[in-house]
Formats: structure tokens, sequence, C-alpha cells
């Protein structure tokens, strides 16, 4: 089968989804109003809320949300064979990531603009702002565990793309210093930065000597090093520490100098990065030749690990975040909401749909296939190496040398990745420091101290996870877990949005449903997870304890939703319908 | 209407600076989560997004309906270009004076005026936007 049908046939889905479904939900259900003055116009300051162009605002809000983690999740979840993952990535952006994203963009406009968390406080009380606030903080965790270990994996995976990585560090600073500090301008800077970073790809492809192979200075898997570690084992080990110092330091930086430069250079990776994958797929034209369903499975099924193994890509929670409190406030209409929103999340289907069919038309046979998925933990081991040389055999499509395709895939990949986890980190340091605070722990608050907690808590959860292969291998385990930290904020919003709807007298079947599943999916695959295989699994403590937490988040949030249903809620604080 | 077929009504006044917060999936500081900071670790930029909501103000209530006000983030370099390149096509300027506008306004401060580029690196005082604004009005009017 062509890959280029299932592109056409995953377009016209989403195609489909927004033409119809999006203007039913539009009309019927939010019943947008052109008229209702939105919160950009009702208090237009020019600062925070401004009316803007719905194409404008859709490039700003979908570049907000666009990332690493649809294209990882993907890339693990064509275990199961390529449509179970193609139909949740589809179906999944269509029926809930579209409902998500666009509903949290509207009860945020119906509200003022107010955030997620301020609605959470206001519509279902202050303990589920409590919850929000402890999500966040588990998938704040989950996410620098998670990008440690994806980054860490494509260092070892692709060694010519390290140098490219690190020299994209001086190149921010330098952007930062001559636009924040000295007032210049920033085509010329990123442009530069771009064509050095890729550059540097180029040379280090060809010359082995510029390569930072790890595992082989180590002497591979042969090797016995310090610890009983292999040269693999050394080589993850050294890197989580680089990584975790590296994001010690970028966390304490001043925004300007690290955080800030970054976007520019990704806002351009991210346009080069679909350039590549998509005009490679229709250019080369490639057969898929993995198989459509994984017979051969026998160690996990894809009910229901496939819907957490594929959190961004089909849904995630993080996009109400940008959606409530950000875009809600520059909404030049009410209707452009379904534009922005729901085709935010199609934009994230894109990236997902691109991932999945990297990987299935990168091998030359169905058993080759097989062979690299022979299991779930090969599958998230290697799935993220077979999508950077999936693509890199796209990229061939427009000329891109296989080797150099790779490093500069790879380089995308780990450029997004790092830009997340200095993030994360430096949120971390803050919900630390404020709880210090808050519980007068003075002595906790300082940045650097809480910078140290944040990563020494990163660091040993990216550790300590068995894997079938040895000491660093099991970090595939952390994957599932951060796809059930994003479904619970997504499972959370769903909650907000739905209480509205039915507050309002309106038919909110369509969000309620998307809530219902992923809540139930979430509490299968934690049950499953942490009572069959966490309780009693050898140096799992941590898996356990994380998983466990996240059953509990999950039951809270069945226990709002049934309290919420069963009539026991007043509703009278709901206000703000009406715009001025 | 002026030769170059732009009316009264037609000034564009784009203003270019970034908002607060990072772009990054799955997790960035905006909204929820900078809220729970004491510290706001985007005060510069805050200071200049206050400073060019000053400009944006007065435009609106000096001009109104005469001037098409729009504000972009320089991080959204697709749209950035794409308005300049319509209202570079609007207002008749050369493609070389397109793109020199193009690649020197692309700052973290901008104003440009009917797709020419009026200051960049600094946000200029109201005054001089005004006057850019009423000498295109003049001219086009006479």
């Amino acid at each position: 089968m062509s890959a280029i049908l299932l592109a056409v046939l995953g377009m016209l889905g989403f195609y489909l989804g927004y033409r119809y479904y999006s203007k039913l939900v539009a009309e019927k259900i939010y019943r947008l109003d052109p008229n209702f003055v939105t919160p950009a116009h009702q208090f237009n300051d020019g600062v925070d809320f401004v009316p803007t162009k719905k194409h404008i605002l859709w490039g700003h809000h979908f570049t907000s949300v666009a990332g690493a983690a649809p294209i990882v999740g993907p890339a693990i979840a064509v275990y199961w064979g390529w449509l179970p993952a193609f139909l949740w990535v589809i179906l999944g952006t269509i029926f809930a990531a579209g409902v998500h994203d666009f509903g949290t963009l509207v009860i945020s406009n119906r509200h003022k603009g107010q955030s997620l968390g301020t609605l959470a406080d206001r519509i279902i009380g202050q303990r589920a702002k409590l919850l929000f606030l402890f999500i966040i903080l588990l998938l704040v965790l989950m996410v620098n565990a998670v990008f440690a270990w994806v980054i860490a994996k494509l260092f070892n995976t692709f060694p010519a793309s390290v140098l490219p990585v690190f020299i994209e560090i001086p190149l921010a600073v330098w952007i930062g210093i001559a636009v924040y500090r000295k007032g210049g301008g920033l085509f010329w800077p990123s442009f530069i930065s771009l064509i050095i970073m890729y550059g540097t790809a180029v040379l280090t492809s060809y010359v082995p000597a510029l390569s930072v192979d790890l595992p082989k200075w180590f002497g591979g898997e042969g090797a016995s090093l310090l610890f009983g570690l292999n040269g693999i084992e050394m080589a993850f080990l050294t890197w989580i520490i680089i990584l975790m110092v590296y994001s010690f330091f970028a966390s304490t930086l001043p925004v300007w100098m690290l955080l800030q430069p970054r976007d520019y250079i990704n806002s351009h990776q991210l346009i080069v990065g679909l350039a590549i994958l998509y005009l490679g797929l229709f250019f080369l034209a490639p057969a898929i030749t993995a198989p459509a369903f994984n017979g051969s499975v026998t160690d996990k099924s894809w009910l229901p690990l496939l819907f957490i193994t594929i959190a961004c890509g089909a849904i995630s929670g993080f996009h109400g975040l940008v959606s409530s409190g950000t875009s809600s406030k520059q909404l030049d209409k009410e209707t452009d909401a379904r534009f922005v929103g729901y085709l935010g999340a199609v934009g994230e289907g894109t990236l997902a749909l691109i991932s999945i069919l990297a990987v299935i038309t990168f091998f030359a046979t169905p058993a080759d296939f097989l062979a690299k998925y022979e299991s779930f933990g090969a599958a998230s081991n290697g799935g993220l190496g077979a999508f950077v040389n999936g693509a890199a055999n796209l990229a061939t499509g427009i000329f891109i040398p296989q080797a150099v395709g790779a490093t500069i895939v790879a380089v995308i990949v780990v450029s997004f990745a790092a830009t997340t986890l200095d993030t994360s980190v430096r949120i971390m340091r803050y919900i630390i420091a404020e709880i210090a605070s808050e519980y007068k722990m003075n002595y906790l608050t300082g940045k650097y101290t809480a910078s140290f907690i944040a990563v020494a808590a990163s660091t040993a959860l990216v550790l300590t996870p068995g894997g079938a292969n040895g000491f660093g291998s099991g970090g595939y385990h952390l994957w599932p877990l951060f796809g059930t930290s994003n479904q619970l904020l997504a499972g959370i919003s769903l909650l907000i949005i739905t209480i509205w709807l039915k507050k309002m007298g309106r038919n909110y079947m369509a969000t309620f449903i998307p809530m219902i599943f992923l809540l139930f999916i979430t509490i299968w695959a934690m049950v499953q997870q942490v009572f069959g295989e966490w309780m009693r699994g050898e140096g799992k403590m941590m898996l356990f304890v994380i998983g466990a937490i996240i059953l509990v988040f999950a039951l809270w949030i069945l226990f709002e939703a049934w309290a919420a249903f069963s009539n026991r809620k007043d509703y009278s604080d709901i206000t703000h319908e009406k715009g001025a | 209407m002026d030769e170059g077929g732009a009316s009264v009504e037609s000034v564009h006044v784009l203003l270019v600076r970034e908002t607060d917060g990072n772009k990054s999936c799955c997790v960035n500081l905006s909204s929820d989560v900078l809220n729970i900071y004491h510290d706001k670790p985007f005060s510069e930029r805050r200071t200049i997004m206050e400073e060019m909501g000053i400009v944006y103000r007065d435009l609106q209530n000096r001009f109104g309906s005469q001037i098409r006000l729009e504000i972009i983030d320089p991080r959204d370099i697709l749209a950035l270009f794409v308005i300049l390149w319509q209202e570079g096509r609007r207002n008749r300027i050369g493609w070389k004076s397109m793109l020199r506008s193009m690649t020197r306004g692309m700052s973290s401060i901008a104003v440009f005026v009917n797709g020419e580029l009026l200051a960049h690196g600094r946000v200029p005082s109201v005054e001089t936007v005004s006057e850019k604004i009423m000498g295109i009005m003049k001219g086009t009017e006479e």
C-alpha cells in the first residue's frame, strides 16, 4: 500500500472532522456567537488582550504546542501495527483532541480569558484546583525524566547529532546577547545559527572523528566498567548526568540568555522538519512495509496501552493550558475558536501522522519491522531511532543523503526535547520554591537549591527503572506514565467543559464521552501496570509509587465528575456567560 | 484613493513584540504555569509588552478606524513574512526594499507602517508613529 494514500486518507479524515464534526460542535454544542464580545475586544489593552486574525493566532497556537512528544509516542505505538496507531491518531484528533483544544478555548473565552486552573477553582471548587496543580507537578516530573531519556537515547544512537546540538547552546546565547542586550535584529543571527547547526550536521555525518560516540568510546556492550556497567550503559549514565547538569544551569540562567533564543531556532526547525518530511514523502512515494496488525505481540496488549502511548498527537491535556489563558485572550471573533483550537489539534495530528508514516515505510520487509519491534520494550527503545531513520529515508526524496538526513532529523528532535527539558526543570524549580515558601521552608526557596532538588528527583526517576537490556534500558516504562499524566490533564479539562455545558443546559456528550474514555483507559492501564507488573517487580518501586499516584488522581477526577453529575453542586457562581 | 490604491482608512500599522512565555511541548512557561510563581521570569518582555501596549492604545484612541492596527509575535515568522509581503504588494514597495524591511524588521521589537519599517530594536514614541501615519494620510488626501 502506498504511504501517500494513507497520508491522503489521514488528511481527508482531518478535513472531514474539521468541516463537519467541528461545525456541529461549534453550532449545536458550544453555540459560538459571531456577535459575542470576546475578551480581546472587551479588555483590549494591546498587552495581553489583543484581537488577532485567526490565521496568525492559529500559527502562534500551533507552534506553542508542537514538539517532540507527538513524534515519539506514535513511533513506539506502531508496535501493534500501523492501523491501530493510525486510527487512534485520526479518530483521537477528530473526536477528542479537537473538541478538547477547541472547548478549552471557548470556555476560557466565555470566562474573560481565565486560565484552566482558575476555571477549575471556580467551576468545580478549590479541591479541583489543587488536583490540577498536583497533576501539573506530576506531568513536569515525568517530562523531565522522559525527555532526558529521549535525548540520551538519540545521542547514543545518532552520535553525529551531538556536536550540532551542543553548538546550538553558544549560538542561542549569542542570539540572546545580540538581540536582547544589543537590540539587534533576529533574522540574520537565527538564520546563521541554523546554517551553522546544519552545516555541522553535514560535517559530523561524514567525518566519524566528529561524532561523539560515547558507547563506542566506552568499549561497547562487551566492556565492563564502573559498577559493572557495560559501554552502552555507561554512555547512557554519562549522558543523563551531562543533561541534568546542563538543565540545572539552563534553568537558573535568565530566560533571555538561552530559553528565549531557542524559540527562534526551533520555529525555523519546525518549518524545516515538516517541509523535509512531507515533501520527501510525496516525492519519494514509498510503500508501507510494516504490517497493519502485529499478530506476533504476546507481551503487551494494545488495549489499553495504545491510548496512553500516543498522548500528544491524539489528545494532550497540555494544549488546554495554551488555549485557555493565552490564545483565548487574542480571539477576534468567538467563531474563530473553531479554526484556532480545532485546527491546532489537527496540526499536532499531522506531526503524529508523519511520524507513523516515517516508521512504517522505513523497513525493507515486514520481517525486518518485526525483528526491530520484537517486544514492547524493544519498540520503546528503538521506536525513536526507527523514526529518525525513516524520516531520513523520506528526506532522500528531496535529495538529502540518508546519513545527513538522519543527523538533521535527530538534531531537530533533540532541540525540541532539550527546550522542553529546560522549561520543565525550570517549572519544577518554581513549584518547589512556591511550595517551600508556602510551608515556611525558606532554605528550599533559593533558585539553586530548588533547581538541585528538581534535577536530583528527575535523575533518580530516569535511572531507576530496570529494563530487559540492563541499566538505563527501563526508561521506556516512563513513556506511558508521561502519557497518562497528560491524559489526566485532558480529563480534568474535559470535565470542566462538560460541567459548564451541563450548567448551560446543552448536550455535553461530545466532551463527556472522551472524558470518560480517557479516565477509563487511564485507570485500566494503571491498575494493570501497578498491580500486575510493578507491585511485585524487582526494582520497580518508584514506578509502582508513581503509577499508584496517577491512579489516585484518576479516581479523584472520577469522584469530582460523579459529584458534579449527581446534582450536588451549586453552579450559581459560574458567571460571565455574556459578553459586555 | 491615491495612485497606489491606498485609501485613508487603509493605513496599516504593525507592532512587533514578543509575548511572555515560551514555546515547547508538553509544558511551557505560560498562563497557569507562570501564575504559580511569584517572580516573573519574563519581566523584560513584560516591560516591552506594556510599553508597546501604550503605543497601541494611544494610536487606537487617536486614529480609531482610520488605521488597521495589528500586533504580532516575531516568533510567528511565517505570519510576519506573509503580512509584510501583503502590505509591500498593497503599497507597491519594491522587492529589494521589502526584503530589507523584512530582514531588519524581524526583531524582538519593530514597528511597520504600510509595510515600511519605521523603528526596530526599541519601542518608538507614539509621536513618531503618529507623524508617519499622518504623513501618509496627508499624502493620500492630497
